[in-house]
């Protein structure tokens, strides 16, 4: 439940931790006052360890009260503003320590140190930005019919994309499979069904409206797909299936 | 109530375009928005002459017409925008079947009423479709329609094709379709077309009363009877080829499968318990309305809460038994075809609800607001681009599924812009019934009956029709004059016509 | 042998609970016992509303019940002894069978006004239907004794006999609708000469009766139990119905009366006595609830074996359903037992339901079907659906009837109290089914409707929805 923060505070018994069990939530308050909050002194902390007591829950309502937590619904919420608390403690204890810390310098620091060989890939030491570059770009847009972009490395991606989807070896064997079937919807003929005020404005507004509905056609189609699967797993129509296969 | 001949009745409605009235404030007493319906000239006629006869003297049964219904519920607290007809209205316990209305979440007054949803909790349509020509199935229509009535579970004893026990009717009522889902019965592509991904996020089980578990355990994946039916039908008429084709659906001729369930009598007692705690809490809160039949309780005071919570429940129950359905049906092709229902590319086109109370944001007076809607015997209707609509659909609007009554044509709608500024994203239902109906002209003596009925002497009376009517209308408000007039009102658009070649009644 | 289950008796509680546990504990095994070569199957089931069904009932050979469910197996023998102590079953050939749950399904015997006389039958079985086929066809006139179902159907479909049909009541069919419906019936009982035969609509299935096949004891009949046998008799010009109201047999003799030669003449409480070929019998049922070994269990005041609400008897382990049983629950305001093969039906499911959950020790809920009487039936070639309390059972006389009736084509009657509804009769096509149980079950107050409710010119079906 809260095991990464625990984590942080280095609590032992993290991983077993079952904050529904009075033994560990009363053991777990203990070690956050003993070892974090500190709030009572020492020899004050005699009712909050007697966790064994019947009145204990009355010694953490006032526990609560005492810290100022804001809480007042559930001990488990309680208790995990007591943990927040506890960590907001530690850090400002090690102020110094933990500032510098940001994603990125983390991020550096789990890095295996980069070793600094030459790289053999010829592709590194492209000058992308080069005429000859650019031109070989520009050849290859024309040979793709692609449209050019005011950014050639735009155009470089547009290219990419269409080698990867259509002209890989699987496609090209089976041009089918990608060669979308149907009647194709005369969408420049059809309503868009708002008016935009301009016929421009309004076939660019179709051509949006379309790129988007792609997209979504895809997602609806992956949302399916990861349907069939868990059916895989779930159906057992309890019928006699004898007379026709149903579902797939 | 306010008795008033019929031609001062009609200075309170005013026509405002060919299809389309206005019931303006003072039709009824305390009326808090106007009312508003849509119907042609056929329907128009229908719903005058309704009004006329509960004009006549006479006439003060408990019974409304339509249009009264229609203006007592704009006089219910918290109501916003209007109290819409649909062309398909016709009279109903409290609200009219046929009726939407929107209350703001965010007024403390606002209500949730049980007869602002009906009984019937999420009797909905679901159309499915294959590959099938009409071609392939005509010859074996009627082995198909067996074997498809083969798989109808049978409901006593709660043995069903489907077994359930207690606990899967828990499970069930809290996940709705996410409970067939897991268990197997249907595809994840379901989901994706079902409103709401067919679950009620608030649903509780523990709100639904024992009776209503005990009531619902039995019924749980089985059709039932009454206006509960599945259809085996074909593409009659394809009105925008591109959202038809959006929705799988090529060419005339083509095979689709309707069905047409609801939550039956799991719904009835949730409806039931709640009407019981409303009318303590409408005393307690001191909420007045203008019919004992419109019951209902602050949308945020307990009843109100335990209410919509119950009603997610049942809404759940009717997906899971339309997803029960969907899989009988599945079983049902692949076994004629010798074909499996993917190979038969049998999805879900749609999924409908028309008897249900849900949360949606709307505009109002161009400011965004809260609503709880209520549509009953109404269907939602969203508009290209709606955020709530499935992904396949962003661009051609919400469909709509149209049943027409056993064995007439039936219809799938989109959703328009319109539809969601006029009337909160609503449209009809299907075909409705008039009030009065046109049975041959009965041969009712009691004499000799009464005669020996009386010997027992038990208090008896009798049913007549009332005289003064001088012309009883047909029974149906006819489906394609429905559909029409939502058509040509801009609140919806006519996408496909289909014929049923079969009807499964369970 | 070892079983998990036995059944006793292979009628339609019988093998519906045996076809129950086969679906709800398919790895269990399942022994009935059956002492007909025959047993019941319930087909054709189709729904009208939600709780109520109508079904056919067809004659089945015992090896069809383990076809279609591995699980079963049929014992054709008589049981002679039950021991639930050590839980097992002795039968006459000597077979000591097993179990861990029994259930008794050993239906009734119907109510003979003599045991003594070969000219007075009963109809309730095959068999009895087998001797009844046989003998009409040379008899002239019968009489009929009784106000119940099978009465009202043998009087309905026998030509070419006289029929003297003696009842108790004021009018006739008693048992299941009111004097004005039988009012509504009392045209076609006149007018059954006129009825051309051929357009009967027979849409139900039916079961035949194969010579030779038929043993003493087997199990009560289902609906159109009728249809397979030859109900005609020889007498071409009389085909008349004469009934006698308000009276019972007192007594039946050999003795020639009168100058007309009858092999049996009746003597009623009205004081005529009648000659005739035979006397059917059709005043009820008595349990066949003496077993060996059973003697200790509790029995009611009608000799069936008590059932709880789990349709268990006073001893653990032990369960009876239908015609055998007499509950014993704290019964549900709209629902009460009638001894009719819609129940039997319903318990025979029900106790399987139970017998299962027992075994599993798992928790369920008693069946919705006895929250709510029903029972559909045809008379007189007209559907009958009978819903709560139809004839105001229970009301002790404190209701208001609510009527719709166009002759010959459609009787509607609704039992209110307090402006609720508490039972209907729909007789003809009325589709009011739904609704009605609908508005049983849901008890919302009507009163505001008043005889508007059953308005001709006003549809209500959806209205409720």
């Amino acid at each position: 439940m809260f095991k990464r923060k625990l984590k942080a505070l280095d609590y032992i018994d993290r991983d077993k931790i079952n904050a529904n069990d009075p033994q560990h939530f009363r053991k777990l308050v203990v070690w956050l006052e003993d070892q974090k909050i500190r709030h009572y002194k020492i020899e004050d902390r005699k009712d909050i360890r007697d966790i064994n007591s019947t009145s204990w829950p009355e010694t953490f309502k006032r526990y609560c009260e005492d810290v100022a937590c804001p809480i007042t619904t559930q001990p488990v919420d309680q208790l995990e503003w007591l943990i927040g608390f506890a960590i907001k403690l530690e850090f400002e204890d090690n102020y110094k320590k933990y500032q510098p810390i940001t994603g990125k310098s983390l991020k550096d620091m789990n890095k295996p140190v980069a070793p600094n060989i030459k790289s053999s890939n010829p592709l590194d030491n492209l000058d992308f930005h080069s005429a000859e570059f650019k031109n070989g770009i520009e050849e290859l847009r024309k040979l793709l019919c692609i449209p050019r972009h005011s950014d050639h490395l735009v155009t470089l991606q547009a290219c990419s994309k269409i080698v990867c989807m259509r002209l890989n070896a699987e496609t090209l064997l089976n041009p089918k499979s990608i060669v979308l079937k149907g009647k194709e919807f005369p969408i420049l003929e059809a309503e868009l069904g708002f008016n935009m005020g301009d016929p421009v404005l309004n076939n660019a507004a179709k051509i949006l409206r379309l790129l988007y509905i792609q997209d979504l056609r895809d997602l609806q189609t992956r949302i399916n797909e990861t349907i069939v699967s868990v059916q895989n797993i779930t159906a057992n129509p309890r019928t006699d299936t004898k007379l026709g296969k149903v579902g797939r | 109530m306010v008795v008033r001949q019929y031609q001062e009745e009609l200075k309170y409605l005013e026509k405002i375009n060919d299809y389309c009235w206005r019931i303006k404030k003072g039709f009824q007493p305390n009326m808090n928005v106007e009312g508003i319906f849509y119907v042609n000239n056929t329907l128009e006629r229908l719903m005058l002459e309704e009004l006329r006869n509960s004009c006549r003297p006479g006439m003060v049964g408990g019974f409304l017409p339509g249009v009264k219904q229609i203006a007592n519920v704009a006089a219910l607290p918290g109501i916003v925008g209007r109290s819409v007809g649909l062309p398909d209205v016709h009279s109903g316990y409290g609200f009219a079947i046929g009726n939407m209305a929107a209350f703001d979440m965010n007024d403390p007054k606002s209500i949730v009423s049980p007869g602002g949803v009906g009984f019937d909790i999420n009797c909905g349509v679901r159309l499915l479709r294959t590959n099938l020509f009409e071609k392939d199935v005509q010859p074996i229509k009627e082995q198909l329609a067996q074997s498809m009535f083969d798989h109808i579970p049978v409901g006593v004893g709660s043995k069903g094709i489907i077994p359930m026990n207690a606990r899967d009717l828990e499970e069930a009522l809290e996940m709705g379709m996410d409970w067939s889902l897991r268990e197997g019965y249907i595809w994840a592509e379901d989901k994706e077309h079902c409103e709401e991904y067919g679950r009620m996020l608030n649903a509780d089980p523990s709100k639904v009363s024992m009776r209503a578990k005990k009531r619902g355990l039995p019924q749980l994946g089985t059709l039932g009877a009454g206006n509960h039916y599945a259809e085996i039908q074909v593409v009659e008429e394809i009105y925008d080829k591109w959202a038809a084709s959006k929705m799988g659906i090529e060419d005339k001729g083509q095979v689709c499968v309707m069905i047409h369930s609801g939550s039956r009598g799991f719904g009835h007692q949730v409806a039931t318990d709640a009407l019981v705690q409303m009318e303590k809490a409408m005393k307690r809160d001191n909420i007045e309305t203008n019919d004992r039949q419109l019951a209902c309780a602050h949308i945020h005071s307990t009843e109100g809460q335990d209410y919509l919570k119950s009603m997610a429940a049942a809404a759940n129950f009717a997906w899971v038994n339309r997803s029960s359905m969907t899989f009988l049906s599945r079983q049902a092709f692949a076994k004629q075809f010798h074909m499996s229902p993917d190979d038969l590319d049998m999805h879900v086109i749609y999924d409908v609800s028309h008897n249900i109370a849900k949360v949606e944001e709307h505009i109002v007076d161009g400011k965004q607001k809260t609503l709880l809607v209520h549509r009953k015997g109404s269907t939602r209707a969203f508009p290209p681009h709606h955020p709530l609509i499935p992904v396949d659909y962003q661009l051609t609007g919400q469909p709509v599924l149209i049943g027409g009554t056993m064995g007439t044509c039936s219809y799938v709608l989109t959703g328009t812009e319109e539809g969601m500024k006029e009337t909160f994203g609503s449209t009809c239902h299907g075909a409705g019934r008039a009030l009065s109906r046109a049975k041959a002209r009965r041969n009712l003596d009691y004499k000799d009956v009464l005669a020996k009925l009386e010997q027992s002497g038990i208090s008896i009376r009798v049913a007549s029709p009332n005289l003064v009517m001088e012309e009883a209308p047909e029974s149906y408000k006819n489906v394609t004059d429905v559909v029409n007039t939502c058509h040509a009102a801009g609140i919806s658009r006519k996408c496909i016509k289909l014929r049923p070649i079969a009807v499964i009644k369970g | 042998m070892d079983s998990t289950f036995i059944i006793i008796g292979g009628g339609i509680a019988g093998v519906s609970c045996a076809e129950g546990l086969a679906f709800l504990a398919p790895e269990e095994k399942v022994v009935l016992i059956t002492a007909s070569s025959l047993i019941k199957a319930v087909t054709n089931i189709v729904p009208i509303s939600q709780n109520l069904t109508q079904f056919d009932v067809e004659e089945r050979n015992i090896v069809t019940l383990t076809e279609m469910h591995p699980s079963v197996s049929v014992v054709h023998d008589l049981v002679v002894r039950v021991d639930n102590e050590n839980k097992l079953v002795e039968t006459k050939s000597g077979q000591v069978i097993r179990y861990k749950k029994l259930c008794l399904c050993t239906g009734a015997s119907p109510k003979l006004i003599t045991e003594n006389s070969p000219h007075v039958i009963g109809i309730r079985d095959t068999e009895s239907v087998e001797k009844f086929s046989s003998r009409i066809k040379n008899a002239k006139r019968i009489v009929v004794v009784g106000n119940g179902g099978i009465a009202t159907e043998i009087v309905h479909e026998i030509r070419g006999v006289e029929i003297i049909w003696v009842i108790k009541d004021k009018h006739i069919s008693a048992t299941f609708v009111d004097p004005g419906a039988a009012e509504f019936f009392q045209n076609k009982l006149t007018q059954r000469n006129d009825k051309s035969e051929c357009d009967r609509v027979v849409k139900r299935m039916k079961y035949t009766v194969s010579e030779g096949q038929v043993t003493k004891g087997g199990a009560a009949l289902g609906p159109d139990w009728h249809s397979s046998c030859n109900v005609k008799g020889t007498s071409v010009a009389s085909s008349k119905v004469q009934v006698e109201y308000e009276c019972e047999i007192i007594g039946v003799s050999s003795e020639q009366q009168d100058n007309e030669e009858w092999p049996i003449y009746a003597e009623l409480t009205n004081g005529k006595i009648i000659g005739c070929d035979f006397i059917v019998s059709a005043t009820g049922v008595v349990p066949n609830s003496t077993l060996n070994g059973l003697e200790e269990l509790n029995k009611g005041g009608d000799g069936g074996i008590l059932v709880d609400s789990k349709l268990q008897t006073s001893e653990k382990d032990l369960f009876a359903a239908g015609d055998v049983c007499t509950v014993n629950w704290n019964l549900a305001e709209h629902w009460f037992q009638m001894r009719l093969w819609t129940q039997a039906l319903q318990m025979g499911r029900y106790a399987a339901k139970s017998m299962a959950c027992d075994l599993r020790g798992e928790d369920f809920f008693q069946d919705f079907c006895f929250e709510l009487f029903t029972h559909v039936t045809k008379f007189f070639g007209f559907k009958v659906v009978l819903l709560g309390l139809y004839n105001g059972q229970k009301l002790n006389g404190s209701y208001e009837i609510l009527l719709r009736m166009t002759k010959n084509v459609e009787y509607i009657k609704l039992i209110l109290k307090d402006g609720k509804l508490k039972g209907a009769v729909l007789i003809g096509e009325t589709d009011l089914e739904e609704m009605c149980e609908n508005l049983i079950l849901n008890q919302l107050d009507l009163t505001i409707y008043g005889e508007d409710l059953l308005n001709p010119d006003i549809d209500v079906e959806d209205y409720f929805d």
